[in-house]
């Protein structure tokens, strides 16, 4: 359940977070989320609801696969793995991504 | 091509849907099984934490449900339901569902059926390498020229490749006993290699070689039964042996066009042989820039070899063979676009008032389901959802329609190639269905859907639910309005395409009633082609002439025999130039037709001479030149007095008028009065192939043509002779207002059996919707006579307005069609007006009154509970 002290995401980067995520090698869902919430330092939490709708999008448009398998506690799960076309998609998404910080950080140090 | 992978990954999803769901409702109970565990690793029970997983992970089902929406089709997928309920809702009202798509089926068939003849007619491709770097060449004017000029056009290097090409070549093949004569093309020897025509069997004509010949696909099957091994044949062309070395293939379309299908090409093998050049355009030229070098080149041969009557380098045109440049190119093309110009516009009108048709049938149909929508409505459904869905019950309605259409379509077309057109040069088509037609056919169906069903999507989705549900639909104020004036536009739709089918149909009665101003029912005409080789002087030709018209006056039931260069309404010469006489001594610049005849053309003919005499015999050669001249010439020329006796002068020697004939029509049955002047054929030079022998008979024609045809084969066997009764040959030109009139007669009736069907139907359907406005007003003491003027009066009012804006628009719209009517037709005829009004009327009137009649006698009681 989010909680109102959790920062929102900016629209759109939960494709971003994920993929990023997935860049080091195939997770779960589980796992996925838990990778964000732990890097983060718990300031951003993906809210189940949406995180399967966005991996079977992503699924959908070819970014990602996925393969059943056993999880390190010997839970069957879903890995998800980044295709070509999500590496491709990554380096994209991250580039713009740093664009639009760089602008928004320029406006608030000059305006 | 990302659309692409995605829709392969959407497509290998469709077929495990129900796996799809097992592996989202596994991957969430591992998802909460994992958090369960961090969760008791941290010290809590295991069910507690289970629990506590589950609460922290939302609703699973909104999860699966959106995470399936990912992978669905959406829209697709509600076509596909919209679809299911058009169909089960036209299924449950199959008499409108077959009203609907018959009236459509009929507009978009006869649609289709003009596009395929158009498209046959005016674009399509001629078979050859890259047409569309072809492109035909005119200088000085002319379309033909002689070999010498041709071949330093040819060498002057401005196109890539320059071919000449006679169309007009005629040949006399020896079949048997009897000589078939031919259409053949001659064509210079490059032509094969530099156009790239594709050949079936064998190869096509090589530079260098002249006793060869290429036939046709249909010259193969049905004059050499299909001989597999017919290549290397000989066939006998003009007396000389030709080796057969190639076989065209079945859809084989000449540089052309038109349809126009010959049996053979053969080479130009003589130096006085004339062509019309064909170039084919270099990479990186254009049509534009091309004639500039083309002018430079024809000022040179200006200088070489020049032209008698008018510079090479004046009136220079090069024109695409593919496209809309071609037609504006050949006056002869403008003219046929122009008549699928206005068929096309006939059957977009038929196409509208099919439409017209399934839009009043379903307004009406909609009004019935009033209740249906609002309920609909209130239950959440968006007004943009529902006019979708009523939309693709249109759709489907008009896909069907088409289908059916273009069943209709291939049937039509079928019968089409098959059959010969009466014309003196052959015409064939070979229609084929094409990527054209169908998308043709696609769009034509969404525009009809569109046309037919968007009113009345969006009129009954209009009005708000609470009133729509409480209210009666005959209450509602607006819609009756919008149904009165849709009947009164279809009206006004018909109107004007029943004015034009009127006017041709009326058009064919009069011209096949017309009197061409000379006999058909008993006169022959005999038509004798000889091998040009053989009679290459005049005076050999006119010896023969000379014999060939004794020996037909010696055969039994022959009346009369004579000669002429031309036979009216089928060939014409024409001349334009200053013409004076001895009363008229100003030059006056005319353009007359010219005939060179033998003695008792006029009365073989049956063209009552009005002043002088006939020719006769005595007018030969060395003797005094004499002309005949007719009515509208002598008025011309010589006013008020007597031409005989007279001089005039055309050209460079001075003739006496000897004689004044009697006007007839001499190029085309609607032609206004023309002049013309006969010559003795014997005084004309000029020396051709083709001899025209016209024979008046007592006896029916048809019973001569064969004795006459061994008859003037006795006179020289080696001539191609066809003989056929003159109201036979005059196909040809009755063929545009018979063509115009079948057309647009079948039109025509198409157009009035859906017209009076929708009329009837919409008249009737709103009157029968106001029964219980009768009821209740005759209860309440009208007059019967008092509702029935009520009602006729609402009728009254849309035949009105229907007519008159239908009448007002058909005078401008048929204004251009004066050309294709014969004279003394003229398109604002009140007679055609009038009829096509009264017509109309009566449909309307009765489609009026039957219902209303019907409400009347019925018993107001029961006519105020009617639903």
């Amino acid at each position: 359940m989010p909680s109102a002290t959790q920062p929102e995401f900016l629209p759109g980067t939960l494709h971003l977070l994920i993929l990023r995520s997935l860049s080091a090698g195939p997770l779960h869902g589980y796992a996925i989320a838990k990778r964000i919430k732990d890097v983060s330092q718990s300031a951003l939490a993906v809210e189940e609801g949406s995180l399967y709708p966005a991996l079977n999008r992503m699924l959908v448009k070819g970014w990602l696969t996925a393969k059943w398998g056993i999880s390190e506690n010997n839970r069957k799960a879903r890995f998800y793995q980044l295709t070509k076309a999500g590496l491709q998609q990554l380096g994209r998404e991250t580039a713009e991504f740093d664009r639009l910080v760089s602008a928004i950080q320029l406006v608030l140090r000059e305006a | 091509m990302r659309w692409y992978s995605k829709l392969k990954n959407k497509l290998s999803h469709l077929r495990g849907r129900s796996a799809f769901d097992d592996a989202l409702a596994e991957e969430i109970q591992g998802h909460l099984e994992m958090r369960a565990d961090e969760l008791a690793t941290g010290g809590m029970d295991l069910r507690d934490a289970l629990a506590q997983a589950r609460r922290e992970f939302g609703s699973p089902l909104s999860l699966a449900e959106d995470s399936r929406s990912e992978w669905r089709w959406t829209w697709l997928e509600d076509l596909a339901r919209d679809l299911r309920y058009a169909a089960r809702s036209l299924a449950r009202d199959k008499g409108f569902a077959l009203t609907a798509i018959l009236s459509l089926a009929l507009g978009i068939g006869v649609n289709t059926i003009i596009f395929s003849l158009a498209s046959e007619f005016l674009f399509k491709e001629p078979s050859a390498r890259n047409p569309a770097k072809l492109v035909r060449i005119q200088v000085g004017g002319r379309s033909q020229l002689g070999m010498r000029e041709y071949r330093f056009l040819r060498d002057a290097g401005v196109f890539a490749a320059l071919v000449g090409f006679d169309e007009n070549a005629e040949v006399n093949w020896r079949s048997g006993e009897t000589n078939e004569r031919l259409f053949g093309i001659r064509v210079t020897d490059n032509f094969f290699a530099e156009i790239g025509m594709p050949i079936a069997i064998g190869r096509g004509i090589q530079p260098g070689e002249t006793d060869v010949a290429v036939v046709s696909h249909r010259f193969w099957e049905r004059s050499l039964n299909a001989d597999p091994d017919a290549i290397g044949r000989l066939l006998v062309l003009d007396g000389r042996p030709h080796t057969l070395i190639g076989i065209l293939p079945a859809n084989h379309r000449t540089l052309v066009g038109l349809g126009f299908a010959p049996d053979l090409y053969v080479a130009v093998r003589t130096e006085t042989a004339r062509v019309g050049l064909y170039g084919r355009l270099a990479e990186g030229t254009t049509r534009q820039g091309i004639a500039e070098k083309l002018r430079s080149a024809c000022m040179q041969l200006d200088q070489v070899y020049p032209n008698e009557d008018s510079k090479w380098s004046r009136n220079i045109t090069v024109n695409d063979l593919t496209g809309l440049n071609r037609l504006a190119g050949n006056r002869g093309l403008t003219a046929v676009a122009a008549f699928f110009a206005m068929l096309m516009a006939a059957v977009s009108l038929l196409l509208m008032i099919a439409c017209v048709n399934v839009a009043s049938l379903l307004l009406a149909r909609s009004a019935g389901r009033a209740r249906e929508f609002a309920v609909r409505l209130s239950i959440g459904a968006s007004r943009g959802r529902l006019i979708r869905q009523l939309l693709t019950e249109s759709l489907l309605l008009s896909v069907v329609g088409a289908a059916a259409g273009l069943a209709l379509n291939l049937v039509i077309t079928n019968f089409l190639n098959g059959t010969t057109l009466p014309l003196p040069v052959p015409i064939r088509l070979a229609i084929q269905p094409d990527w054209r037609l169908l998308a043709y056919g696609a769009v034509i169906a969404v525009v009809s859907a569109v046309m037919a069903g968007l009113l009345p999507a969006l009129s009954s989705t209009r009005s708000g639910t609470n009133a729509t549900l409480k209210r009666d639909e005959h209450q509602v104020g607006g819609r009756a309005l919008m149904r009165k004036s849709l009947v009164a536009g279809q009206l006004a739709v018909s109107v004007i395409v029943l004015v034009t089918a009127a006017l041709f149909v009326r058009n064919l009665v009069r011209s096949a009633t017309m009197n061409p101003g000379f006999n058909l029912d008993h006169t022959i005409w005999a038509q004798m082609r000889l091998v040009p080789e053989s009679y290459p002087t005049g005076e050999k030709t006119f010896a023969l002439v000379r014999s060939a018209l004794e020996q037909l006056r010696t055969q039994p039931g022959v009346e009369s025999a004579t000669f002429t260069n031309v036979v009216p309404l089928n060939d014409t010469s024409n001349d334009l130039g200053a013409v004076s006489t001895d009363v008229k001594t100003e030059p006056l610049h005319l353009r007359y037709f010219t005939f060179g005849v033998a003695e008792d053309y006029f009365k073989t003919m049956a063209i009552p001479i009005l002043a002088g005499r006939e020719f006769e015999r005595s007018d030969r050669a060395g003797g005094a030149r004499v002309v005949i001249v007719n009515e509208t010439l002598a008025r011309l020329m010589f006013g008020n007095t007597s031409p005989v006796g007279r001089i005039i002068r055309f050209g460079t020697n001075p003739r006496t008028v000897v004689g004044v004939a009697a006007n007839h029509k001499y190029s085309t049955l609607g032609e206004d009065d023309a002049p013309a002047i006969y010559e003795p054929y014997l005084q004309r030079g000029g020396n051709r192939a083709n001899l025209h022998f016209l024979i008046r008979s007592t006896v029916p024609p048809a019973t001569l043509t064969r004795s006459l045809s061994k008859a003037l084969l006795n006179v020289e066997p080696n001539a191609a002779v066809e003989v056929k009764p003159m109201s036979q040959a005059m196909g040809f030109a009755l063929l545009p207002s018979r063509a115009g009139a079948g057309l647009l007669g079948v039109i025509g009736a198409l157009g009035l059996t859906l017209a009076s069907i929708g009329l009837y139907g919409v008249l009737s359907y709103s009157v029968s919707r106001r029964i219980r406005e009768i009821g209740l007003r005759i209860a309440l003491g009208a007059q019967r006579g008092d509702v029935l003027r009520l009602v006729l009066g609402e009728g009254a009012w849309i035949l009105g307005v229907g007519l008159a804006t239908g009448i007002s628009v058909s005078i401008f719209f048929t204004k251009p069609l004066t050309m294709f009517l014969v004279a003394g037709l003229k398109p604002s005829d009140p007679f055609t007006y009038v009829s096509v009004a009264a017509v109309l009327l009566v449909v309307g009137c009765i489609a009026t009154l039957k219902p209303a009649l019907r409400a009347l006698a019925a018993d107001p009681a029961v006519a105020l509970r009617y639903e």
